[in-house]
């Protein structure tokens, strides 16, 4: 009962540490924008929280979220089927992970910005923003899928060879289990990666109806407020999807436990 | 001979060789209980009767093809109920009464519904035992089985073990003469084929 009053008490005492943190920042915002004196060059906190009630009632609005929403999360989506399928196929066959080494490092390491500028040139307008999604979630999947795997104790396998046990039994009972973690990890940090590379190819490409042709916009015409609030907007979109995800993907988890 | 051969098998880890040159043979259909000191090479001799490790030389002869083996660790699928680690490895040919009625046997009643990482130490290892019958195995291995069960439940393990397993070849490894008292058979002492290089 101690134990647990003291948890709280600790939860408690972060909880108020950040909102302290959040105003001290916020304060420390505001004092800079009173100092620039330019809402054009930095809008107050005060200005962006209007223009982000203010940002609901625009016609377009809905249109415009739901225009990126879909293809950040259709090239999320497809990264972690083929993140994970890829994963297995590389964890049973050395040779496809070593084929598909150099393109998960390539993508590592290249800029996300030359990606973004060479897809300009190959892709369409309305492709893009779904394959940049793709390519920033896939590694991080991919590589979290194959590293879950390598992880699986050699006395679970053993036992499955031991009692041949059919591939779909081991996939479900030891495998699925084993990466978890890893893929709940890996979804936690992608869909957040996918969704600021998903902004960045659509502001570079001055997506026509996208957030990032807003983003571009509130640039050109020296918005701050808006590029404020659109920001919010993305991470605050960003942050819901990610736990959405997460959740659906835990209850996956407790029905493959149930069967 | 109707039984497993072991022929001249050796056997070596790094410097030290376990076996050398042993044979003997196992009855089928028996019950063998395998004794010997700590490190002398029955967890071994065990593996390489499974065909989970391979001898240096020498063969093993007529082993069943249907292996069930209770390991020292209980290897169990902590996220799953018991009856899911049976289901593991019998797929769909037990039905789930059938199922209820072992682990029932063996006193797990009232968990199972749990996932196997909520159970006790005692519990996980009559989970292990319960899959590894169920299997329906020619051949079962049990590698000191007991461990972690107290005298009562030692008792009504062994009473279990020996219900379902008539007629069946059991090979079991145990410290404690106590255990090979009750669970009986006959008994093969390997310490006396420990050898060091």
């Amino acid at each position: 009962m101690k134990k647990r009053a003291e948890i709280l008490n600790g939860r408690t005492k972060k909880i108020v540490f950040r909102t302290l943190s959040v105003i001290l920042a916020l304060l420390i915002w505001q004092l800079i924008s009173m100092k620039v004196g330019m809402e054009l060059l930095l809008a107050s906190p005060f200005e962006v929280v209007k223009r982000l009630f203010s940002i609901w009632a625009e016609p377009a609005f809905f249109s415009t979220v739901f225009f990126t929403l879909l293809r950040i999360m259709t090239g999320f989506l497809l990264a972690f089927v083929a993140g994970t399928v890829l994963g297995f196929l590389s964890h049973r066959f050395k040779a496809a992970e070593i084929l598909l080494w150099p393109y998960v490092i390539t993508v590592r390491s290249v800029p996300i910005a030359s990606i973004i500028i060479l897809c300009l040139i190959w892709l369409s307008f309305d492709q893009l923003t779904v394959f940049i999604s793709f390519l920033i979630a896939f590694p991080v999947i991919y590589s979290n899928v194959l590293t879950g795997l390598k992880a699986t104790g050699s006395e679970m396998t053993e036992l499955a060879k031991l009692y041949k046990v059919k591939w779909k039994n081991r996939l479900v009972y030891i495998y699925l289990p084993q990466i978890k973690p890893f893929l709940i990890s890996a979804c936690s940090t992608s869909i957040g990666m996918a969704w600021k590379a998903g902004v960045a190819a659509e502001v570079i490409g001055v997506i026509k109806g996208s957030v990032g042709e807003r983003l571009y916009d509130s640039k050109i015409y020296l918005m701050t407020a808006d590029l404020f609030a659109w920001t919010i907007m993305i991470v605050v979109i960003s942050v819901i999807l990610e736990k959405l995800f997460i959740l659906l993907l835990k209850s996956v988890y407790r029905g493959v436990v149930k069967l | 001979m109707n039984g497993i051969i072991i022929d001249k098998i050796s056997k070596s880890f790094g410097g030290k060789t376990v076996f050398k040159d042993f044979s003997a043979v196992i009855p089928l259909g028996k019950t063998t209980v395998i004794k010997g000191a700590s490190g002398c090479g029955k967890t071994t001799l065990l593996r390489m009767i499974s065909g989970l490790d391979v001898p240096d030389s020498g063969v093993i002869k007529n082993v069943p093809e249907k292996i069930s083996f209770v390991f020292q660790e209980d290897r169990l699928c902590e996220d799953f109920t018991a009856a899911g680690n049976i289901k593991f490895v019998t797929g769909k040919t037990l039905d789930k009464k059938t199922v209820i009625s072992h682990l029932s046997e063996l006193g797990l009643e009232n968990d199972l519904s749990k996932p196997v990482k909520e159970l006790s130490g005692g519990m996980k290892r009559r989970v292990a035992i319960a899959r590894a019958v169920c299997f329906d195995a020619d051949l079962i291995i049990l590698d000191e089985p007991f461990k972690g069960l107290d005298k009562v439940l030692l008792r009504d393990v062994v009473g279990y073990l020996k219900k379902h397993t008539q007629g069946k070849t059991v090979i079991y490894v145990t410290h404690s003469d106590e255990e090979s008292g009750l669970m009986g058979g006959d008994c093969l002492v390997l310490s006396a084929f420990a050898k060091e290089e």
